[in-house]
């Protein structure tokens, strides 16, 4: 007999988290970080409680988003989260600090069990999680854990992006998990996921242009919110609000 | 107090497991609690923890076992094996500790001591597991 503990007491911890949002995708570079930290920020702004959980091991970046240089986790009979810009902030960044980690996958599945079983979020409206790029460990682990967890599907129109979304959708909708809908970011042009998107049956919840001015707001919480990234973020908090499950 | 965390977690699973098994009319009650050398826990805190949360969890008596297991790690490049022997007393406090949160977290700060390799796998001594759950009947049955 071999009981792992952790897996008991998940739920217990998101016991009063209303709504959690993974904010995923196929390929990385698509600005998954860039949304999932200004949609916390904008919920925070909006005056609901909201946490932003840095899913990304190897390349956690939401507290390079926030401006943070060194990040204090509190423990409490647990870890608790940092409190920063309205938003409860966590991350595997303070125990690593900047350092390259080497993970295969048992590692990552460890990881995600430690972090969900022992921090306390306390009640929130909205617990936004940045995944990692891919298919992998993160993702499933997440799924089989986290049953009320929606799934945000962020793309950028290129082929090679497309390709992996389109797979992606496919394997959320065919588990059953709740595919809240896609947004196509970086837009610059003509709309061209339009006829995949209905073919699988999922919303496009926002088209967010390209902003080149969010890259000289990274790092800046308040800048970030005055960017044109920020007002669409803004219209897309809006559906998801409407979207309330 | 992450012990606390923890031993939140092994109630929560013990109550669950005893429901799974549908024990009724004992007594008493026997968990049986591995952990691991990479945790670093406390071994003391963690019982206190367990005690503390068991008089609201169940009716009945519980006694905790508590069992430390070793870690032993295996390099992934160079296959080979080692414990940890005095590696975490060595470290810095704030190392040791990120350990304790997370034990993953020892692919940053440790490193295999014949290579220098960090890809490694933690072959025991990581977790922190209920091994077996007893039940006592009523004296007199």
């Amino acid at each position: 007999m071999s009981i792992d503990a952790r897996l008991s007491i998940i739920d217990k911890r998101l016991n009063s988290v209303r709504r959690v949002i993974a904010v995923v995708s196929g390929k990385g570079g698509v600005g998954k970080t860039l949304v999932s930290s200004v949609l916390a920020l904008t919920m925070a702004k909006e005056g609901l409680s909201v946490g932003l959980l840095d899913f990304d091991f190897t390349g956690s970046s939401c507290h390079i988003v926030y401006g943070l240089d060194e990040i204090r986790i509190v423990e409490d009979k647990g870890l608790i989260p940092l409190e920063t810009s309205g938003v409860k902030f966590m991350s595997i960044e303070p125990f690593t600090k900047g350092s390259p980690l080497e993970l295969r996958g048992f590692d990552v599945s460890n990881i995600v069990l430690e972090i969900m079983a022992n921090t306390h979020w306390g009640g929130l409206d909205f617990l936004v999680i940045d995944m990692p790029p891919s298919l992998k460990e993160e993702l499933l682990d997440l799924r089989r854990f986290v049953g009320k967890a929606e799934y945000l599907v962020v793309y950028t129109p290129s082929k090679l992006v497309i390709n992996m979304a389109f797979r992606l959708i496919t394997l959320l909708n065919g588990s059953g998990a709740s595919v809240l809908g896609v947004v196509e970011n970086m837009v610059r042009g003509g709309l061209i996921f339009g006829e995949k998107v209905e073919r699988l049956n999922v919303k496009l919840l926002a088209r967010i242009p390209f902003d080149a001015d969010v890259e000289k707001a990274i790092g800046k919480p308040k800048r970030l919110l005055e960017t044109k990234f920020a007002s669409a973020i803004f219209r897309l908090y809006e559906t998801i609000k409407q979207t309330n499950t | 107090m992450h012990e606390w965390a923890l031993a939140e977690a092994v109630i929560e699973a013990a109550r669950e497991e005893r429901a799974k098994r549908e024990l009724k009319d004992f007594s008493s009650l026997e968990v049986f609690v591995t952990l691991g050398e990479l945790r670093q826990i406390d071994r003391q805190l963690f019982l206190n923890a367990l005690r503390e949360l068991s008089k609201t969890a169940f009716k009945e008596g519980v006694k905790f076992r508590i069992k430390m297991e070793k870690a032993r790690l295996e390099c992934l490049s160079c296959h080979n094996r080692w414990s940890l022997k005095d590696a975490l007393k060595r470290l810095m406090p704030e190392e040791a500790e990120s350990i304790h949160f997370i034990p993953e977290t020892a692919h940053v700060y440790l490193k295999c001591p014949r290579c220098q390799s960090r890809d490694f796998k933690i072959v025991s001594g990581r977790e922190v597991w209920i091994s077996r759950i007893r039940a006592s009947k009523p004296k007199g049955e």
